[in-house]
């Protein structure tokens, strides 16, 4: 069952026991970054936009690698997560700098849990490669199905 | 419209469905299903059939792609999945064990009767809620160093013990004493140990929690007689695993196992079950590194048992000892195991992986403790917040036909989302208080998932399990207080 989502930029996918995105780009850059808004949403149950107080934002470098463009969204999304887990912070922002089939740096901006206006509410515990695809559909729009599981 | 699996699927007894091999080109093993009739009309509108036939992909799998009557949709195995695979040409899959290692749960005993809570349960789950954290990103008040967490990671439940967390005779009632002696911390990535490094005797969320019951039907009064229990008994349940260790642990060898398929030349259907040769490098680091994982939440739940006592001694104001808390067992459900089987008339070690499955071992089995020698393992089967739990003991059918294994829950049925908005309009906490079952909960999303129609009837999954012969029922525990992540 796909819920449909307003925001057009991801769908959420309904799993028995985990949940999933279906995720929408026009470029590959834009669904890799609506990825990870996708996956902060469902952390937060919201779409997290960055907040005005730049003086709470902190910057983080991402550079994920992998050998396929499909790999190379697990280990974006993951190394997200583990900055998330770690440094207890909820990402808002993210410019990506470089990015090809095989590597992506980027800088996101992100802010303490303690300091944001959202909630976390759902623990992630990982990216899986259940179902996991990337394509152009026939408007040229870039597609992925991920599903997380929590 | 008819489902296809009506026609692909074939029945062997009142409980058990095949699937042959031949429904997919590739399978190795026939799959097979322990379902009631009921229980197979809502798994076949799953897509956890197709994930028990990808299941027989794996290199080296032996018997069947088993599946448990709580069988549901997981990613690579299905929840409930059983799997065994050969040490010399088989496959260890990550996907087997799951992100959650060493998820399992464990049953404390106590003296006390209903009567002694009247007026304390409030007072009680307040005590434990402030004392355990729980929730999402929940963090422990243990702060180790690398060195003593690499302790932690190799001596799992025997860590915690020896720093005075617990009784000795709690790792006698641990499976595999709370330790798994190949653990190698030295393997351990550092965003596993920083994932894992304040997760230590956290309860977590989802669908972990920390529950105080009351034995209220005994099947078989002289098994549960020698577990310490009774009709009228107060127990209490935990169900946690590995927290962050666990699932970054699972995340890094998700990512060498994607690799390995291509170099080992394993074909597969579905990528999240990417594994390894058991003799290979990256099968023999996965395992390891997994048994750190299990060690972790072996320790994990220690550290919890402890607190639970300590709380319990606080409020009743009389010793752990006069309160009887023992520990009854303590069992994983996600894990994979080198274990000795009979296979074809011979006596072979095999991977056993449970994905969502439980070890159920008969009487007289070398690596049960004494005090169970007689009447075969304790199974612990939790239900839902709002119906009941069991415990079981493992029958010799069970290896017989399930390498040793039985199911390990209730099953979800519905998702997270569909949970949701069934409750929409309601007040869960109030529906459960009027039946007598308190419930502090972190999240109210939490609590939202986690209703009693999210799940199968846990009932009739382990009548399952009980009418075939795997596992047989000893009591039924009915919950009395609730704390959700």
């Amino acid at each position: 069952m796909i819920r449909k989502y307003k925001n057009k930029d991801f769908e959420l996918v309904d799993h028995t026991a985990d949940i999933g995105l279906k995720i929408y780009g026009k470029t590959k850059e834009e669904l890799f970054i609506n990825a990870a808004r996708g996956m902060f949403y469902l952390v937060t149950g919201s779409l997290v936009t960055p907040i005005n107080d730049k003086s709470l934002t902190k910057y983080y470098t991402i550079e994920s690698q992998a050998s396929n463009i499909t790999d190379l969204i697990v280990n974006w999304l993951n190394d997200l997560l583990y900055i998330h887990v770690t440094e207890f912070v909820i990402f808002d922002d993210y410019i990506i700098h470089n990015m090809t089939e095989e590597m992506i740096t980027a800088q996101a901006e992100a802010i303490k849990i303690k300091d944001s206006p959202n909630q976390v509410l759902q623990e992630i515990k990982a990216v899986t490669y259940h179902n996991l695809c990337i394509y152009q559909n026939q408007n040229g729009r870039w597609v992925a199905n991920i599903v997380f599981d929590i | 419209m008819k489902n296809k699996w009506e026609e692909v699927l074939i029945q062997k007894g009142p409980y058990i469905w095949d699937i042959p091999k031949e429904y997919r080109s590739g399978m190795l093993v026939d799959g097979r299903i322990y379902a009631s009739q009921s229980l197979l009309k809502q798994i076949i509108n799953d897509q956890a059939p197709d994930q028990v036939a990808n299941v027989a992909f794996l290199p080296g799998i032996v018997g069947y792609s088993l599946a448990m009557p709580d069988i549901h949709w997981g990613y690579g195995f299905p929840i409930g999945g059983v799997a065994a695979t050969r040490l010399d040409d088989g496959v260890i899959s990550p996907g087997g064990v799951g992100f959650d290692i060493n998820c399992g749960v464990r049953l404390i005993r106590s003296n006390l009767k209903l009567q002694d809570l009247k007026n304390k349960m409030n007072q009680l789950l307040e005590a434990l809620y402030k004392k355990i954290p729980s929730g999402v990103g929940s963090e422990g008040i243990l702060k180790l160093n690398i060195a003593e967490g690499k302790r932690v990671l190799a001596e799992g439940a025997q860590w915690a013990v020896e720093q005075g967390f617990g009784k000795k005779e709690d790792i006698t009632f641990t499976e595999e004493n709370g330790k798994m002696s190949q653990a190698n911390p030295d393997i351990i990535s550092n965003k596993a140990i920083q994932r894992g490094a304040t997760q230590l005797g956290t309860l977590g969320s989802g669908n972990h929690f920390l529950e105080i019951q009351v034995i209220d039907q005994v099947y078989q009064p002289e098994k549960a007689k020698q577990m310490g229990l009774e009709e009228g008994t107060i127990t209490i349940l935990v169900h946690t695993g590995s927290r962050g260790f666990g699932h970054q642990v699972c995340t890094d060898h998700l990512s060498i196992m994607q690799k390995a398929v291509q170099k080992y030349h394993i074909s597969l259907p579905d990528r999240q079950l990417a594994c390894a040769p058991l003799n290979s490098p990256e099968g023999k680091n996965y395992y390891q590194a997994m048994c750190c994982a299990a060690n972790f939440a072996w320790a994990n739940r220690q550290c919890i048992t402890h607190w639970i006592r300590e709380i319990f001694e606080q409020i009743f104001r009389i010793s752990q000892e006069e309160l009887g808390l023992n520990l009854i067992y303590d069992v994983a459900h996600n894990i994979a195991k080198i274990e000795v089987h009979q296979f074809h008339d011979s006596k072979v070690k095999l991977c056993v992986h449970r994905k969502g499955a439980t070890r159920a071992f008969p009487p007289q089995h070398p690596d049960l403790p004494p005090k169970y020698r007689e009447i075969g393992q304790p199974v612990l089967i939790p239900g839902d917040m709002g119906r009941c739990s069991f415990v079981l003991v493992g029958n010799e059918k069970a290896m017989q036909e399930t390498f040793g294994s039985t199911c390990h829950g209730a099953g979800r049925v519905l998702s997270r989302g569909a949970a949701k908005k069934e409750v929409r309009n309601r007040n869960i906490i109030e529906e459960l208080r009027a039946r007598n079952i308190m419930v502090k909960a972190r999240s109210k999303e939490t609590l939202a998932e986690e209703i009693s129609e999210a799940y199968k009837d846990v009932s009739e999954v382990v009548e399952v399990m009980d009418q075939s012969g795997i596992s047989s029922k000893v009591a039924r525990m009915r919950p009395l207080g609730v704390i959700k992540g």
